[in-house]
């Protein structure tokens, strides 16, 4: 079986240009959120949000069986634990979406307060950074709790540019889902997280660079889809692209690189700064990404192999 | 050859080297827009402003951080010239 990690830990089809269904059970989930259940949180007291989630979580699990499994394939074929432990590692991804699709409700009733619980660790690797004088790139990858730490941030006077996509692709979603609730889910997101760029903005890369020159922080997620120019590389023991765009505005802009990995949620998050990167700087592009791509897929993959529940991408669910 | 005009061959040289778009200053029209004949995606913009940086030795200031500006290409020679000095 081929293996290749594509981007959203679909399976590789036959038959890639068959259109999908008309309606999902995606798309029977954007529409109870985005409507009822979003209706409800605004009036419920905010801890219900998780309560809720606590109490449908069993049945997500059920419903998303089929990509569990595959999820359950996918953590053992590239990290090489156990059976039983890749279906406990497994159970704990499905779990932690429902968990995260709560803290977004949640997030939206804190408005500028800081996220409760939480705990920061590393702090002083981004103040070293940031006393660089020439803005930090927060480096992550796609982990649940990312939202809620971008919040805390905000709220604790750490204001952190997302660059996002405004289409993103979804295999698990339906034409009406994709016609209708996608936009609704993209707007909501943008309530949520408020600092951000779409990279359908023309000025996307002027915005990155606007933030970092004035010494602020920009995150951007490293395994993410989108990118005109990409590279393969291999990322857990499979060929996978990753786009370079990320390190030319390193590269262009002279920022420092921090890892920060965001784990829990609003219930109880964490958020870890790693030691700013040491990228190698000057000589062409070819060799600027020669010498950094490697470093930069070798950090995500330490974080997904750390805290392989936490990361959205072994299947879409 | 007075100052403005080499300023404005200047960019037009980084224009070149960054975006491979190949034109004659002297043959723009009034009013004319980079991005008419050249294809400016969003990294091809930072690379033309990392080139403009490099060439005349300063920093473009972040409020003309914009794509308005930087497709005005007279203006962008107008403006480096007075962040360098007019040195050349």
């Amino acid at each position: 079986m081929d293996w290749r990690l594509d981007y959203y830990g679909l399976r590789l089809r036959q038959d890639r240009g068959t259109t999908p269904p008309f309606v999902t059970l995606k798309d029977v989930l954007w529409l109870l959120y985005l409507y009822p259940v979003r209706a409800v949180a605004r009036l419920a007291p905010p801890s219900t949000a998780h309560t809720a989630a606590r109490a449908f979580a069993p049945l997500f699990q059920l419903m998303r069986r089929p990509q569990r499994d595959f999820a359950a394939e996918r953590i053992s074929h590239t990290l090489g634990l156990d059976e039983a432990h890749c279906r406990r590692v497994a159970r704990r991804f499905v779990a932690h979406a429902v968990r995260r699709a709560a803290d977004d409700l949640a997030l939206t009733r804190l408005g500028d307060r800081p996220v409760p619980r939480t705990t920061v660790r590393g702090r002083e690797n981004l103040d070293h950074a940031l006393a660089a004088g020439k803005g930090v790139l927060l480096l992550t990858g796609h982990f649940y709790a990312n939202r809620a730490a971008k919040h805390h941030l905000r709220a604790i006077g750490c204001p952190v540019l997302s660059v996002r996509n405004g289409v993103p692709p979804d295999g698990a979603a339906g034409r009406l889902g994709r016609n209708r609730f996608q936009r609704r889910y993209v707007e909501f997101l943008h309530s949520v997280i408020r600092d951000e760029v779409l990279i359908q903005d023309p000025e996307c890369s002027l915005r990155i660079l606007r933030r970092l020159r004035s010494g602020g922080l920009v995150n951007v997620h490293f395994d993410a889809a989108f990118a005109a120019e990409r590279t393969e590389m291999p990322f857990l023991g499979v060929p996978r692209l990753f786009g370079t765009g990320i390190l030319d505005i390193v590269r262009l802009s002279g920022c420092e690189v921090v890892p920060m990995q965001c784990l829990g949620s609003t219930e109880d998050l964490s958020i870890v700064f790693d030691a700013p990167l040491a990228v190698v700087r000057g000589g062409t592009r070819e060799a600027f990404l020669a010498a950094n791509l490697p470093l930069f897929v070798r950090t995500l993959e330490a974080q997904v192999r750390q805290h392989p529940d936490e990361w959205e991408l072994w299947v879409r669910l | 050859m007075n100052s403005r005009s080499a300023s404005l061959d200047r960019v037009m040289r980084v224009l070149r080297d960054t975006l491979h778009v190949d034109l004659d200053a002297a043959e723009l029209p009034p009013g004319w827009k980079l991005d008419e004949v050249a294809g400016m995606d969003s990294m091809a913009v930072l690379e033309f402003v990392a080139g403009l940086e490099r060439e005349f030795g300063v920093q473009i200031e972040p409020e003309f951080l914009e794509l308005d500006f930087l497709r005005d290409l007279p203006r962008v020679a107008e403006y480096m010239e007075r962040r360098s000095g007019g040195a050349s």
